[in-house]
């Protein structure tokens, strides 16, 4: 019982001591490049932004891309907005930002924002969006947040719109995608033909590519967007 | 049973040890030296060399200058500063003036203008970021400028700091490693020390047992030099020092070890020898020594080597060092230090010069000189950025401290305490140093290095995205730290608010950054919690470099510093009766476009409509979904909320982009006074703040009462000096230059703080000379890309 007792008082010594050395080493730790973190906050607090609210709260359908996760926002001026809790609003196009401390949420200012990036859980990547100009069928020119889907010599964005149904009180899905090349975007729509249309595209290698790798188009936005990916690779 | 009480189970013995090995492995010493030794060389080591137009002006004269940040740890990209301060003293050591500017990648030029009321003398103009604050002032850049009061006449006297006399003894010994060992050789430096009436010995004898002479040293004009010796065993040395007048002072040599360990750095064609001569003595458990070698904040050697009675010779080749100062560290097995040795390394091939044709040596007054500029053996990919300044040569080397770029970034940056002055630097050649190093007190250099210079870790942080804010809030009555408070920071401003939120800690500490957009704007302060300003001191921190006290003493000007100061303060004042105001100096640009505030629900503008006397009648007639009324006789603001279908109460509005509480000045603003009204009609979610509606008021006259400022806010203007635009033209030639009909005494007559040359490029410059006669410098300091800091110097008479 006694050299039990003894050793876990050696062990319990012994830790602390460790613990000790370790504190003593954190003392050095400090790094004095350290403005990211206080210049992040003083982000946040300048992201002044107006309390959400939301005009179809119990209308049923996909009105949000996400669940809350954590994202940054990269801003017009080039600085960037990390460790924030984001939330894709696809009825209104807004981001919102969820304030931690008392669970508000804010419509994060339009016009500050050149795009944001969602992440899950483990920090990995799940939405990627940029704030374009885009002709939007029967509406005037506007800005919007664009999902990047790839990016490169063309690249393929995509509007992820949600439209009221008045009539089935649910949300319907509007989504439209566009072919970028250069400044120019044109929508396009899921299919094999509409993307050989489009403006930019080398008709005949893209119908190689697609054959080649064997590429369904229709309604297939994975394939749509390897198409896209592999033509960027022939440029 | 018994057996149970002695059994040790497998699981606890494994952690036992385990946590034994573990704090083993952890040794103290072992973790203290590792780690401080790695966080002398991983700490960023950013320093900053300043070269100005001139080193003589009059008060009220502009100081033109151009800092080279770069980190001499690294390339340029690792610099993150953008700002720099500039903080002048006096010998008082009272702060004279502190100028901020921005920086941008490490590139800042601009100019100063220096205040009228400073007195005649010689100022320390100290350089310095806000990171570099962390470590110890005497490695911050300084230099010494020389101030002539344009008010004061016949000026033949000025203070001057003193060193403080903290040696009574006139000579002192550095051996080589530290120690003096009997029966190893080494070097032994040693460094004079001028008497009273400023003499040095003619000659000092090294004598052995008080009769027999080993040696005899002329000491040369710098007081430092070097002698062998080699320590017999139960043998006394001292020096005699023999005056001119016959005295003769006798100084003991530090007492010979009789065990020890020796470092000796040697040149070695393509690299450095080092020369590890131990003698053990069997006394010692020493079985394995630790060599380390530190080369501009990065280890560049870390080997273990088994130690024996003897010698042993290790070889560094040169491309494994980098041209400066190289610190050798010596640790035994247990880590304890043995030896440490400076040497400058001088490089393993010929650098890039500055090189400049066609520069005569006589010129007439007003004549044009057109030198060609170029930089030999720089590599075609390679490109200097550099300063030229051409002025005349002023009387005043052996006061004004004033040093090079190159010796700056690789030697004075390193070692603060050399024991010769900057001044007598200029003629010691490159391979000297070496030797001049040898007198540096390496135990103080040590401690100064790995101790001082990061003893405050990184309380000052770096300033990349803008100036940092930092402050105290505390009660007036008692001094309590305002502990959690809501902070706002506005600017008056006449397009939108902008607010900044932050928040005290329990110390009554805050902090926050304030982009560029906030340059030379007065800046708000106010607390959201309903205290009243006059209960609060707050004090913001300033940006100050700690220093120690110097004395002071009367300089008497000799007759040619006399009037070379009398001339300078003629010429200050001819210059500032031909100045044209606002010739040079441009607004600075923000660095980034600011943050917009949000735009609001509606917009009024009170004229479009008929007159109205009073806030109450404007929201009444002319605000959509706004109520102004009193509660419990206290005005307050009401914006209706339409989503929600509820009023947002609000005691306080924004006047002029300013958080203003006072309503009842507000209710007795009319048309008259109010250009434009700007509603939001939503809460405003600001940092952790809401904020219930808003409504912005904007006058014709932006202006905030001043007893409201007094009373309920702190404020304070944020300076910024402007600086000089990146690639304009910014060749300076005097102003009379183009105007004939001037007087033309410029002792400037050539600035350009942004010449850059790549490869082979050469490039012309062209000044005309003024109608001063003497003797004229160009000086020429630049840095390449790849990082070599490069000087030149050149010198021409008018007649």
């Amino acid at each position: 019982m006694t050299d039990l007792a003894d050793m876990k008082r050696i062990f319990l010594f012994l830790t602390a001591a460790c613990f000790c050395v370790c504190l003593f080493s954190q003392q050095f730790e400090c790094d004095c490049s350290e403005t990211d973190g206080s210049y992040n906050e003083f982000l946040q607090n300048l992201l002044i932004s107006r309390e959400y609210h939301n005009p179809i709260q119990h209308v049923r359908g996909d009105q949000f891309f996400n669940t809350w996760n954590p994202g940054d926002i990269s801003l017009v001026n080039g600085d960037t907005v990390r460790e924030m809790q984001l939330r894709y609003d696809r009825y209104q196009d807004e981001v919102i930002w969820l304030r931690q401390t008392d669970f508000k949420m804010g419509v994060i200012n339009k016009s500050l924002v050149a795009g944001f990036d969602l992440y899950n859980g483990d920090h990995q990547l799940t939405g990627s969006f940029v704030k374009k100009k885009i002709s939007v069928p029967g509406m005037a020119s506007v800005e919007a947040y664009l999902q990047i889907l790839t990016e490169g010599h063309t690249s393929l964005y995509v509007y992820r719109k949600v439209v009221l149904a008045v009539s089935v009180s649910r949300t319907v899905d509007n989504t439209i995608y566009y072919l970028c090349t250069g400044s120019k975007c044109s929508s396009v729509a899921l299919r094999r033909k509409s993307l050989l249309r489009s403006p930019g595209v080398d008709k005949d290698l893209m119908k190689d590519i697609i054959r080649s790798n064997r590429l369904t188009l229709h309604k297939d936005e994975a394939d749509f967007t390897k198409a896209v990916v592999l033509y960027n690779e022939f440029q | 049973m018994k057996e149970v009480y002695t059994y040790h189970p497998p699981s606890c013995r494994k952690i036992f040890l385990a946590a034994v090995l573990a704090v083993f492995m952890n040794h103290p010493m072992k973790a203290q030296f590792d780690v401080k030794l790695l966080e002398d060389v991983r700490m960023s080591f950013e320093r900053v060399y300043v070269h100005l137009d001139k080193m003589v002006y009059g008060s009220g004269g502009t100081v033109k200058y151009r800092a080279f940040l770069a980190d001499a740890n690294s390339t340029d990209e690792n610099i993150k500063s953008s700002i720099l301060y500039f903080e002048l003293k006096g010998t008082d050591q009272v702060r004279s003036a502190l100028w901020r500017v921005n920086l941008k990648a490490g590139y800042g030029s601009g100019s100063f203008v220096i205040p009228y009321d400073l007195k005649s003398g010689v100022y320390s103009l100290k350089v310095f970021t806000n990171r570099m604050r962390n470590g110890n002032p005497d490695y911050l850049f300084s230099t010494d400028i020389l101030i002539v009061n344009i008010s004061e006449e016949n000026i033949s006297e000025i203070p001057v700091a003193v060193r403080p006399d903290e040696h009574d003894v006139l000579i002192e010994f550095h051996p080589e490693g530290g120690n003096l060992v009997c029966g190893i050789e080494s070097k032994v430096g040693y460094t004079l020390h001028r008497t009273h009436n400023d003499r040095l010995p003619v000659y000092i004898n090294i004598m052995a047992n008080d009769s027999v002479e080993l040696t005899r040293i002329i000491p040369g004009g710098s007081g430092t030099g070097w002698f062998s010796l080699l320590p017999a065993n139960g043998n006394i040395y001292h020096a005699s020092l023999f005056y001119e007048n016959g005295q003769i002072v006798n100084v003991n040599l530090p007492y010979a070890e009789p065990y020890g360990t020796i470092m000796q750095v040697s040149d070695a064609g393509e690299g450095l020898a080092l020369r590890i001569s131990i003698r053990n003595g069997n006394i010692s458990r020493i079985s394995s020594m630790h060599l380390m070698a530190v080369s501009r904040g990065s280890i560049v050697l870390d080997s273990v080597f088994s130690a024996y009675d003897g010698e042993q010779i290790i070889f560094i080749p040169g491309e494994r060092l980098s041209k400066g100062v190289i610190s050798f560290y010596l640790y035994d097995s247990r880590r304890f230090s043995l030896c440490r040795r400076l040497y400058y390394f001088t490089g393993s091939g010929p650098d890039p010069a500055i090189r400049l044709q066609g520069i005569g040596k006589v010129y007439k007054q007003n004549e044009l000189v057109s030198p060609e500029l170029w930089i030999d053996g720089l590599e075609e990919k390679d490109s200097v950025s550099m300063a030229v300044s051409v002025s005349q040569l002023q009387p005043f080397q052996h006061i004004l401290d004033r040093c090079h770029i190159d010796q700056y970034f690789l030697l004075l940056s390193e070692i603060a305490d050399l024991p010769v002055p900057m001044s007598h630097l200029d003629g010691i050649d490159e391979g000297q140093l070496s030797d001049l190093l040898l007198c540096v007190d390496t135990e103080d250099y040590a401690w100064n290095y790995s101790n001082k210079n990061i003893s405050s870790g990184c309380l000052y942080k770096t300033e990349s995205n803008g100036f940092i804010l930092t402050g105290n809030v505390k009660t007036r009555q008692g001094g309590e730290p305002l502990a959690s408070a809501d902070i706002l920071i506005t600017v008056t401003d006449s397009i939108a608010p902008r607010i900044i939120y932050t928040k005290t800690d329990t110390a009554g500490y805050f902090n926050t950054v304030l982009n560029s957009f906030y340059d030379n704007k007065e800046i708000i302060l106010q607390v959201c919690n309903d205290i009243a300003n006059q209960d609060l001191s707050w004090e913001l921190e300033e940006k100050r470099i700690q220093t120690d006290v110097q004395k002071a003493a009367p300089y008497i000007f000799t007759d040619a510093e006399k009037e070379y100061a009398n001339s300078s303060r003629d010429i200050r004042i001819t210059e500032a009766i031909y100045d044209s105001p606002g010739e040079e100096q441009q607004r600075e640009t923000a660095m980034r476009s600011e943050m917009v505030f949000l735009s609001p629900d509606a917009v009024i503008y009170p004229s479009d409509f008929t007159e109205l006397v009073n806030f109450k009648e404007i929201a009444d007639n002319i605000l959509p979904s706004v109520r102004f009324t009193t509660r419990n006789r206290q005005y307050i603001t009401g914006v209706f909320n339409r989503p929600y279908e509820y009023w947002l109460m609000n005691d306080k509005v924004m006047l002029n982009g300013v958080l203003f509480k006072d309503l009842a000045y507000i209710a007795a603003l009319g048309s008259k006074d109010i250009e434009r009204i700007e509603i939001y009609n939503t809460n405003l979610l600001c940092g952790p703040l809401t904020i219930p509606g808003l409504i912005s008021v904007y006058t014709y006259d932006r202006e905030i009462p001043e007893n409201y400022l007094r009373d309920h806010t702190f404020a304070f203007y944020n300076e910024v000096i402007p600086g000089d635009q990146k690639r304009q033209n910014l060749t300076f030639h005097g102003k009379p230059y183009n105007n004939p009909e001037y007087p033309d005494f410029r002792q400037t007559l050539f600035w350009n703080p942004d010449i850059e040359i790549s490869g082979s490029d050469k490039m012309v410059f062209e000044f005309r000379t003024s109608q001063l006669r003497g003797l004229f410098e160009i000086n020429i300091q630049g840095i390449s890309k790849s990082g070599i800091p490069m000087h030149a110097n050149f010198y021409f008479r008018v007649e």
